[in-house]
């Protein structure tokens, strides 16, 4: 899975999210905040977006990831802060594909 | 209904755990046991898994288990405890360790899995056992309560936490009952205690699983952050 897919998947997941909070339509991007003054989530929205990405990660059969760290909620540091660094993130948890 | 509801309850082996995985089965539930040993009983209705709650990896394995192998989990009722009779000064480091890992940080790291599958279906009911221990601050209990007096804590802020998402957590604090855990307690202690009860007798079992039986009722999705105590400490 590269980062484009997860980019995707991240936007997908935070979109549905919103939609089912009937919190808005905005759109939301590899640049969008996820957290903080100018995110799109709240605390709860958060957490429900990355447990389920951890779970849809798990369903794709790609490996096992997870989403905990100690930096979570830090505006400066998370690395939840933006779709781009989640993106990063969930790409490095996951295990390296053999090379062929 | 059309599905059976699924229900998680660790320590199973024997004792409450036991006890209150039966009741569940008898009322129609799949339910899904854990222990670090085999049980020497079976049932239609339950599956036993080894695990260890205090281990992170044992606690992945069993919730991710049980969501790809169920779909959901409805209840998780966090009961695997362990105890220790001695005063703090006798206490060696390790059984301090087996005991808050166990009881306390086991009931976290179930909690927290049990927690992120109930939240896609917006529906879930925790409940954790804590103690009168904690309540009477019983000498020579000093480890024990404490475990389980942090899981008290835990229960009333993960309440909040999961509010929103329609997950009550509580938590039912039972006074001695017949099991493994006091039948190393001098009859003289467990008398002493049971006369400071307001009921002057031990629980049973029954009693425990009917709180239980209460906390979990789907239509009890107003109760949530309680600790319930038995015997009236």
């Amino acid at each position: 899975m590269d980062e484009t897919a997860l980019v995707s998947l991240i936007v997908e997941t935070v979109e549905g999210y919103r939609l089912a909070m009937r919190e808005g339509t905005a759109s939301v991007n590899r640049e969008t905040r996820l957290f903080g003054p100018a995110g799109v989530l709240d605390s709860l929205g958060l957490v429900s977006v990355l447990v389920e990405i951890e779970q849809r990660v798990a369903d794709l059969g790609v490996g096992p990831v997870s989403l905990m760290d100690d930096r979570a909620m830090s505006q400066t540091s998370s690395p939840f802060r933006t779709v781009e660094s989640l993106a990063a993130y969930l790409l490095q948890q996951l295990p390296a594909t053999p090379a062929d | 209904m059309t599905h059976p509801q699924i229900a998680l309850v660790t320590g199973s082996r024997k004792g409450i755990g036991r006890h209150v995985a039966e009741r569940l089965v008898g009322r129609g539930f799949r339910v899904i046991g854990c222990s670090r040993q085999e049980p020497d009983w079976r049932l239609d209705g339950y599956e036993h898994v080894i695990a260890d709650v205090s281990e992170e990896r044992d606690v992945i394995r069993l919730v991710q288990g049980i969501r790809s192998r169920y779909g959901g989990l409805s209840v998780l009722i966090n009961n695997a405890g362990i105890a220790s009779m001695n005063p703090v000064l006798l206490t060696p480091g390790a059984t301090i360790d087996r005991i808050v890992r166990t009881n306390f940080i086991g009931t976290v790291l179930t909690s927290r899995e049990g927690a992120k599958v109930m939240m896609s279906a917006r529906f879930g009911r925790i409940v954790n056992l804590t103690s009168v221990a904690v309540p009477m601050a019983l000498e020579g209990e000093a480890i024990y309560a404490a475990s389980k007096s942090a899981v008290e804590t835990f229960t009333r802020i993960l309440a909040r936490e999961l509010g929103p998402s329609g997950i009550t957590v509580n938590a039912v604090g039972p006074p001695p009952i017949e099991t493994d855990l006091t039948r190393g307690v001098p009859r003289e202690k467990l008398d002493a205690l049971v006369a400071r009860l307001a009921t002057r007798r031990q629980a049973t079992l029954d009693e425990v699983a009917r709180v239980i039986d209460f906390l979990i009722a789907p239509e009890n999705g107003g109760l949530t952050g309680q600790i319930i105590y038995l015997g009236g400490p």
